[in-house]
């Protein structure tokens, strides 16, 4: 891994959000600097409420911020209108949410596809390459299951297939493994880590889970919607 | 992501069916309603269409409603006549007369007399492959089959029946349309009607007019109407005047309109209520399809394509029901009352409608939908 600027993925500069007007203001995000590159796997941590999943989404941009800068990959998102935006996130982003947010009227293989489908793919070559995938994951056995009739482990799974299925250049995951035991949650993070991790690509996790932190490469820890500090953990 | 939009909606299967029974029955009851509606106000014309006009009506002024005539002398028939554009004009009878059956019973009728010679005028339809002349038989009357058979206590040809204690033989059987009064009609000749009907000062009630051949039939009405004084349709313009008499002057378009009403609201009320609350209880999904790159645009077509389906759905139910009550409607009513119709017009007005209903219910999703943060997918 490599810190170099050729490989930057997300530049953040001076970045600010806040909720709420006179009064009742709430600076989630008070001037976030951060840069994250591809190769690495990023872990943001921090106490509860610093502005952690703010961050992750405003660099996902799936919300916008209300000042200072963020480009992805050189491209600065609030120059994007909406739908422009929304294919970016197509093309670019992949998610996993701490819910998992599975479809439920869907089966697993179906659910890895959406982001597949919602780029236009045939159903057909979408569901195939979903299947692959998630044969990849362990979960040949359980393409036609719907995940109500999964494992919390294994519904993960599927999250995460979902959120790298269609090849992107960055990853995020909101707290991937609040809602497993700590034995799943590390199988969990550990699978993701060999196969999400990749030189071309930024994985970036949120997380309070400090059984999972020796799978960073690197911790950025949060508070009072500043990074104060950032360590290399991993093999650099 | 038009499977992904299907199999959200029947995997709820409660909702899926929810919405499909608030459209099957806002369907049902507008086209029900519609049917006989339509049924209704066409048979306040049907005397329009049980006298064969063959261009133009002339009658007495001030006429409202075909079923209310004024008769007029018979020397307006000459003055009619000799009008520029006139081709030929004849007499028409017209009077509600009292019928003694063979059993003894009495049922009220409407005796129609067409002018001796040309015979103009008649029913619009003739059964069993007789002429008009039929009604040259001495004491011969033609009448409905349908209400031969339910009201005139099944008499057939060859039959006879009394008319204000004249012998009335009846020759003929012919089909009529339904009219608003429900009176069996009884066609005969013009110097026989009024011999059988109790006296009146004046006895003609109507006097049909054929045009020359390329007439104006508008331009001959007014100088018809100019020269006599009397008021003078043609067939569709009395049918119309009719028509429109009744829509003004009685309740009957309000209260059709308010089930109709009635029926749209349930349909709204129901489906629209029901998708809302499945896109509402979606929305965590969809926001979440929304970040993974759905655009506004997707996801819009996904919500009109899941109302849609349902609409069609409810749609063919609700028509399905319609049709299924109509023809058991049909079974239990005699033909002779048999008012509402069952068109393919109904259907169609139904099926907009229906359109409008689903998008109208859908509009609150759509806004839910449109308005949908992507963020929500990280609470
Ligand atoms: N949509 C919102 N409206 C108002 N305030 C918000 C909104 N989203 C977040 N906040 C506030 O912004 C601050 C940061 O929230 P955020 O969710 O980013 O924290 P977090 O670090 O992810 O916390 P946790 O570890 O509990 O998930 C909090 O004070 C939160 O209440
Ligand atoms: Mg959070």
């Amino acid at each position: 891994m490599t810190l170099q600027q050729e490989n930057l993925a997300v530049q953040c500069r001076g970045v600010e959000k806040s909720f709420g007007q006179g009064n009742a203001v709430n600076h989630a995000l008070a001037g976030v600097t951060l840069d994250v590159f591809t190769g690495e796997m990023l872990m943001l941590v921090g106490p509860s409420g610093c502005g952690k999943t703010t961050l992750l989404s405003v660099i996902a941009g799936i919300l916008n911020h209300d000042g200072g800068a963020i480009h992805l990959f050189g491209q600065d998102l609030l120059a994007l209108g909406n739908n422009a935006k929304a294919r970016y996130r197509g093309h670019n982003v992949g998610f996993a949410f701490q819910q998992f947010n599975l479809l439920p009227q869907l089966t697993a293989v179906e659910n890895a596809a959406v982001p597949l489908l919602v780029l236009g793919w045939s159903r057909r070559q979408a569901l195939d390459r979903a299947g692959d995938f998630l044969d990849k994951m362990g979960l040949g056995t359980r393409l036609k299951s719907y995940p109500r009739e999964l494992s919390g482990g294994q519904q993960q799974r599927i999250a995460f297939a979902r959120a790298l299925v269609h090849e992107p250049r960055l990853v995020v995951c909101d707290e991937p493994t609040s809602a497993l035991d700590g034995k799943t949650g590390e199988q969990v993070i550990s699978l993701l880590k060999t196969i999400a991790v990749r030189p071309d690509r930024a994985v970036i996790v949120v997380t309070h889970d400090s059984r999972i932190f020796h799978f960073s490469d690197r911790i950025a820890h949060m508070e009072d919607g500043r990074i104060i500090d950032t360590v290399i953990t991993g093999t650099v | 992501m038009n499977f992904v939009a299907l199999r959200m909606l029947v995997g709820d299967r409660v909702k899926y069916i929810g919405i499909i029974i608030g459209i099957a029955l806002a369907t049902f009851l507008i086209s029900q309603q519609l049917n006989i509606f339509v049924g209704l106000m066409r048979s306040t014309y049907g005397i329009v269409t049980n006298i064969s006009t063959p261009d133009i009506w002339v009658t007495n002024r001030p006429m409202e409603d075909v079923d209310d005539l004024r008769p007029m002398s018979e020397d307006e028939l000459y003055r009619v006549k000799a009008i520029p554009g006139v081709l030929w004009a004849t007499q028409l009878f017209r009077q509600a007369v009292q019928v003694r059956l063979s059993d003894g019973k009495f049922q009220t009728c409407l005796l129609l007399g067409l002018g001796d010679q040309a015979l103009a005028g008649g029913p619009p339809k003739l059964l069993g492959g007789i002429t008009i002349n039929a009604l040259r038989i001495s004491h011969g009357v033609l009448v409905d089959a349908a209400y031969a058979q339910d009201k005139l206590g099944n008499i057939k040809p060859g039959q006879t029946m009394q008319i204000n204690g004249n012998r009335a033989l009846v020759t003929g059987l012919c089909r009529t349309a339904l009219s608003f009064q429900g009176l069996p009609i009884i066609y005969t000749t013009y110097s026989r009607a009024a011999n059988w009907a109790p006296a009146q000062r004046h006895q003609l009630a109507v006097i049909l007019v054929k045009a020359r051949p390329q007439q104006n039939l508008t331009v001959l009405c007014r100088r018809i109407e100019q020269r006599t004084g009397l008021e003078a349709y043609t067939k569709a313009g009395i049918a119309s005047k009719t028509f429109w008499y009744y829509m003004k002057s009685t309740g009957i378009p309000i209260n059709f309109c308010i089930t109709i009403s009635l029926g749209a609201l349930v349909g709204i009320a129901i489906a629209g209520q029901t998708l809302y609350q499945f896109t509402h209880d979606n929305l965590r999904y969809l926001g979440a399809l929304k970040a993974m790159g759905a655009t506004d645009f997707m996801l819009v077509r996904m919500v009109l394509l899941q109302a849609i389906v349902t609409g069609v759905l409810g749609f063919g139910i609700g028509i399905g029901i319609s049709g299924a009550a109509n023809m058991l409607i049909l079974h239990f009513t005699p033909p002779s009352e048999r008012l509402a119709v069952f068109l393919w017009q109904i259907m169609a007005v139904t099926g907009v409608g229906m359109i409008f209903i689903v998008i109208f219910a859908s509009l609150f999703s759509l806004i839910s939908v449109v308005k949908l943060e992507p963020a929500v997918v990280f609470k």
